[in-house]
Parts: structure tokens; C-alpha cells; sequence
């Protein structure tokens, strides 16, 4: 691999940057218009604009990003995360380009990418799941499902994603109404109207498991991530490890995992979400196919460097790594750092005219973001990651309220705020959360008093 | 006798056109003066009065009329006849970029898409990333030439992307008074190609 073209932006963009120059890849940024004097930009070797603002002209433009491949000789396109990076018909393209498309190839990602056709596979892979159907066409059929499940139940679209496309239903007089304006919404938002049902669990965890697979049928996994820390189906915190499971629920979530990966001929890094109840038994909820946000707690913990392994996986090396070679070592915490209202989330697009970093031992910053840097209202808000390791929880905390404190930026809103406030909460440093806390108790509560 | 330097810098520079060291009858104190001058160009990144006033200094010496330097990041101009017109350009080309942001003692801060201009003058800039090519064919000839009077709609280049070739059109009536981009060159969105003076 000689020149790798990063097909994105932001604080992924130069994360790719760093880890290509260090493996001595050159690299060429592609950008749109207003992006033209971002970090991403300016750090890469080379660069390209590709269309004007809107995501559509863009990062999205698979023609334009094609041929700027074909303009600097790129032999390699990196998707990033978002964007095209779960788009199965751009690693087509760039596949039969004959350029090294630095992911999963289109089979897996069109076999994980719909809920229902991953359900089967989890199936198949003797994966535990929630109870749950396939695509009903009537509501008869979804009546039938939902008593046989025994209410509640969640109704959810299976092209869906984000977070979205999912209502609850928690008696029968309601499944009616709820399921006629689930199937439209789910057309109107992803194109299709297919939705399933499946067994709703109250006050779950979002924990998932991190795999790296080569394209010589090894597979290992690199431990959880606990997420449970979300608004909206938005993850706004991430941790590594999750304190919640012990060794032997791990390996058993991790095992599961692979068997996963296997079955769905996965190769690169990919991440198997499962929910975990009260009981602490988990059910597989979805896979994704690419990087993800959140990956560098899973790399604070582990040592690893994700983008490092993909570019190696894409080049056709073998895993330098067997299972036993994996230790988690240390906490990680990870805060998204968004340019919105810390009150009212409402996003805070603009220009940023203070921008004081934290810094120092133990405390990792990824973004793009830099004074006078400008946040436009094109893409989503997120300016960057602040992540802390330490060698427990307790420390990590504390070193996260340390570094927030630290971090001002001026010129623009920033959820720093509440990020101060969700770490100083009882709930959060005790770990009593779930999927809802920040809307159910956290936010209620701050509104309370 | 007319001198320019063009360069790319870059950590992996490409095809890349050093000062002309086998121009005649140049003494080796002004040699010296251009591989300095093409250094702190280089290094310069967006424009400054240092490199500028050296490139004055530099045109008056060796005797030449007017000097022009084209980095990715900025262009310079200098006309000995008019006086120090300076006319930075920041450029975005698809190749090596450099860091930073336009100085702010820069003459004239022009953005991409359209340098500081008479408000007559309509530049066209590229709708694709491609190459940009002047003629229909290798052995034909060019579109539209310097001087030629165009209306909307009239063919003014072809822009190759992914073997497909666009062709693109004039947007403006006028009469086409620059072409800023070479045969054969690289263009990205945006990229001005043509100046046409609006009749």
C-alpha cells in the first residue's frame, strides 16, 4: 500500500493520517469546499476537493472521490466511520477500481447490514438473541409475534440505524396504530418498510465487542466496550472495560462474537453490539461493519492501534495476534465532545476563537479542532474525543473531571458542561446506568433541582 | 528575457520544476539570490512581504520584466513595468499542500474559487474532479483560444473523470481573456479554469 485516500473528515480523517504516515503511506485528503482549510486537510500529503458543501456533493460523492483515486494514484481508500463507510456498493467501486478498499468486503457488509438478515446469521452462529421475528408484512402477523414474545415488545425497522426506527409497544391496543406509522417512517427514513419485532428489555446496557479478523480465517476479539451512556440512541460516553461483566461473561460475549464474525466471512475490524439485562445475560443486537467512533478506549486498554490493524488486514497480512496474546489492561473512558447547547442540545455550528486542549499523562485528545477552526452546518456535530486511561475507574473519573476542566473552548457551544455534570453524578460513578439514564433519570433529575 | 519558477512542495514532491539554473548570462550572486528566493518561497507557505520584496529585489537584478511563482497554496506576480503588483492566489491544486492559513499581510486575500478581479471578469470554475484538456481530441485543436468571444452553452473545455469526458460550458457571454490551468493538469471542484471579461 502506497498512498491511501481517507474518505472523510474530521477528527477520523488525521486519526487515519497519523497511523498511515506512521506505517509510511503517503496520504491525500479529499475534502468539500468549506472543509478547505481543515486539520485533515492540512496535515495529509496531498489534497483533493471533491464537490461543494453538502454531504451529497461530497463525502458522499462516490464519483468524485473515484476520481480523485484515479488523479493521485491512491492504491487504497480508507471510509472512515458514517459516510460510506457500511455503503456495500462503494467497496464495490472501489474494488473493481482495483483499489484496496480498507474494510470489509460487500458480501459481509450486505450480510450484517440489515437487522433481520443479521438475526439469521446470529441464528445460524448459535448466537444468543432477544425473541424476535422476521419482517411482518400484516399486523396480524406482528399481533401473533407479540403475544408469543409476551408484551413488551419493540417494533424496529430493519434498515434502520442510529438509533432510529424503533418504538415500543406495551399492550396489544397499541401495536395497531404503532405499527401502521412504524412501516411508514421506516420508508420515509431508510428507504424501506420492513420491520420486525422483538422482545423488549427494560433498563438495558449497550455493551459490545470489539473483533479484528484477517483474510486468512483468523478471528479474535479485543474485549467490550460498555456504552450505555447515550441520548437518542447517541452514544455521548464510552468505556473500556465494562465493569458490569467479569471474565467469565467475556469471554463468553467475546467467543460469541467470533463465532459471528465467522459466519458472516468478516474480515478487518468490526464490532458486535449486544444488550445486556439485569441478569446479565446478553442478546445480540447488530454488527458494524467498519471502525467506530469509539475505538481508541478499546486501543488505551489493549495497546493496540485499530487503524494500524485494518491497513494490515487490507495489505493481506496475517493477525500478529492469537487470543491468549490480548490483555486489558487499565480503564478508559472516552466523552464526545459535540458542538451543541450543553441544555438543549440544539446544534452550534460556527467558528471557534478560543480553543485551551487538556493535556498530560493518561489523557488523549482526538479532533480536528484548532482556534479559528470552523464547525460548519453540514455535517454532525461532533468536534472530538477526549479520552483518559488510568489504572481503575475511580482514577479514570477523576482524571476525566481534571481534563474537562482544562478543556475551554470559546466561540462556539460545547457539551464539556454536561459532561462535567454526568461525571460528578452518583449514578454515573457508581455505574448504576442503562441505555435511557441520561433521559430517563439523569436529565430529569437535573431539571428537578 | 522573462523568468518563472514553479514549484510543489511537499513531503513526497512529484513533478517538480526547479529555478531554470541553465538560464544564460546569469551572474552566481543573482543564481545564488533564486535558490534562496526558492527556498524562502518554499518555506514561506502562505505569502509574506519577505519573500515578495526578495522577489522584487531578485527581478531587478537579473533584469526581467515580470516573475511569477505558483506554489499550490499561492501565486505571486510581479509585472517590473507596473510597479510591485503583488496578486496572491491561494490555490488549492491536487497535489502537495502546505500548513497554514493565508498570511494576514497578504496584498490581496482571495478566496479559492475566485481571485481578486475586475467585477467584470467571470471565472469558470471546474463542476468535477479530473483532468482538465483543452481539445476535443490529442491532435485537435483547442476549444477555445485566448480572445475568443463565447456565449452560454459554448464548449470551452473537457474535464476526464473516470474516462468519462465532461464537457463543460461557458456560463457567461464574453470574451475568454485567461486560461489558468495547463493541458493535461489535474483539476478538483472548484478550480478556476478559465477568465472570461463580460462584454
Amino acid at each position: 500500500m502506497k498512498k491511501l485516500l481517507i474518505a472523510n473528515r474530521g477528527e477520523i480523517a488525521v486519526r487515519i493520517i497519523r497511523t498511515a504516515r506512521k506505517l509510511g503511506i503517503a496520504t491525500v485528503a479529499i475534502h468539500s469546499q468549506c472543509d478547505e482549510e481543515s486539520l485533515h486537510v492540512q496535515i495529509a500529503d496531498e489534497s483533493v476537493c471533491v464537490g461543494s458543501n453538502r454531504a451529497k456533493d461530497s463525502y458522499l460523492n462516490m464519483v468524485a472521490i473515484m476520481s480523485a483515486c484515479e488523479l493521485t494514484g491512491a492504491d487504497a481508500v480508507h471510509p472512515g466511520y458514517g459516510f460510506m463507510s457500511e455503503n456495500p456498493e462503494f467497496a464495490d467501486v472501489v474494488q473493481q477500481c482495483g483499489v484496496t478498499f480498507v474494510g470489509p468486503n460487500a458480501e459481509s457488509m450486505r450480510l450484517m447490514g440489515g437487522k433481520v438478515g443479521a438475526r439469521a446469521i446470529a441464528k445460524e452462529a448459535g448466537v444468543p438473541m432477544l425473541e424476535g421475528s422476521g419482517v411482518l408484512e400484516t399486523v396480524d402477523d406482528a399481533k401473533k409475534v407479540a403475544e408469543k414474545i409476551g408484551y413488551p415488545v419493540l417494533i424496529k425497522a430493519s434498515n434502520g440505524g442510529g438509533g432510529r426506527g424503533m418504538r415500543v409497544v406495551r399492550k396489544s391496543s397499541e401495536l395497531d396504530q404503532t405499527f401502521h406509522s412504524a412501516r411508514s417512517e421506516s420508508q420515509t427514513a431508510f428507504g424501506s418498510p420492513d420491520v420486525f419485532i422483538e422482545k423488549f428489555v427494560e433498563k438495558p446496557r449497550h455493551i459490545e465487542i470489539q473483533i479484528l479478523a484477517d483474510k486468512h480465517g483468523n478471528v479474535i476479539h479485543l474485549g467490550e466496550r460498555e456504552c450505555s451512556i447515550q441520548r437518542r440512541h447517541q452514544k455521548i460516553i464510552e468505556e473500556a472495560p465494562s465493569v458490569y461483566i467479569d471474565d467469565k461473561i467475556r469471554q463468553k460475549m467475546g467467543d460469541a462474537a467470533c463465532q459471528l464474525a465467522r459466519a458472516a466471512k468478516y474480515v478487518g475490524v468490526g464490532t458486535v453490539e449486544f444488550l445486556v439485562d439485569e441478569n446479565r445475560k446478553f442478546y445480540f443486537m447488530e454488527m458494524n461493519t467498519r471502525i467506530q467512533v469509539e475505538h481508541p478506549v478499546t486501543e488505551m486498554v489493549t495497546g493496540l492501534d485499530l487503524v494500524e490493524e485494518q491497513i494490515r488486514v487490507a495489505r493481506g497480512e496475517k493477525l500478529r495476534y492469537e487470543q491468549s496474546d490480548i490483555k486489558l489492561t487499565g480503564h478508559s473512558i472516552e466523552c464526545r465532545i459535540n458542538a451543541e447547547d450543553p441544555y438543549t442540545f440544539i446544534p452550534c455550528p460556527g467558528t471557534i476563537q478560543k480553543y485551551l486542549a487538556p493535556g498530560g499523562r493518561g489523557v488523549r485528545l482526538d479532533s480536528a479542532a484548532f482556534a479559528g477552526s470552523k464547525i460548519p452546518p453540514f455535517y454532525d456535530s461532533m468536534i472530538g474525543k477526549l479520552i483518559v486511561t488510568e489504572s481503575n475507574r475511580e482514577k479514570a473519573i477523576d482524571l476525566m473531571l481534571s481534563a474537562l476542566a482544562e478543556f475551554k473552548i470559546e466561540g462556539i457551544k460545547t457539551n464539556i458542561p454536561l459532561h462535567r455534570e454526568m461525571m460528578m453524578s452518583k449514578d454515573y460513578r457508581t455505574n448504576n446506568v442503562y441505555t435511557k439514564w441520561i433521559e430517563e433519570d439523569f436529565l430529569k433529575s437535573r431539571s428537578d433541582g | 528575457m522573462r523568468k518563472s519558477i514553479a514549484s510543489k512542495p511537499g513531503k513526497k514532491p512529484a513533478a517538480k520544476k526547479g529555478a531554470d539554473k541553465s538560464a544564460t548570462k546569469v551572474s552566481q550572486k543573482v543564481l545564488a539570490k533564486a535558490t534562496s528566493l526558492d527556498a524562502l518561497l518554499k518555506k514561506s507557505g502562505p505569502i509574506n512581504f519577505r519573500a515578495v520584496h526578495d522577489a522584487w529585489e531578485y527581478m531587478q537584478e537579473v533584469g526581467i520584466e515580470e516573475f511569477e511563482y505558483r506554489s499550490p497554496k499561492f501565486e505571486i506576480k510581479l509585472r517590473a513595468s507596473l510597479g510591485l503588483t503583488v496578486a496572491p492566489t491561494p490555490r488549492a491544486t491536487p497535489s502537495a499542500s502546505t500548513a497554514g492559513h493565508a498570511a494576514p499581510m497578504a496584498a490581496v486575500a482571495a478566496p479559492v474559487a475566485a481571485p481578486a478581479k475586475a467585477a467584470n471578469v467571470h471565472v469558470v470554475t471546474s463542476p468535477f474532479v479530473g483532468t482538465f484538456y483543452r481539445s476535443p481530441g490529442p491532435n485537435e485543436d483547442s476549444f477555445v483560444e485566448v480572445g475568443r468571444v463565447v456565449r452560454p452553452g459554448d464548449v470551452l473545455c473537457i474535464v476526464e473523470a473516470m474516462k468519462l469526458m465532461n464537457e463543460i460550458e461557458s456560463d457567461a457571454s464574453g470574451k475568454v481573456v485567461r486560461v489558468l490551468v495547463e493541458n493535461g493538469t489535474a483539476v478538483e471542484f472548484g478550480e478556476p479554469l478559465f477568465e472570461i471579461e463580460k462584454l
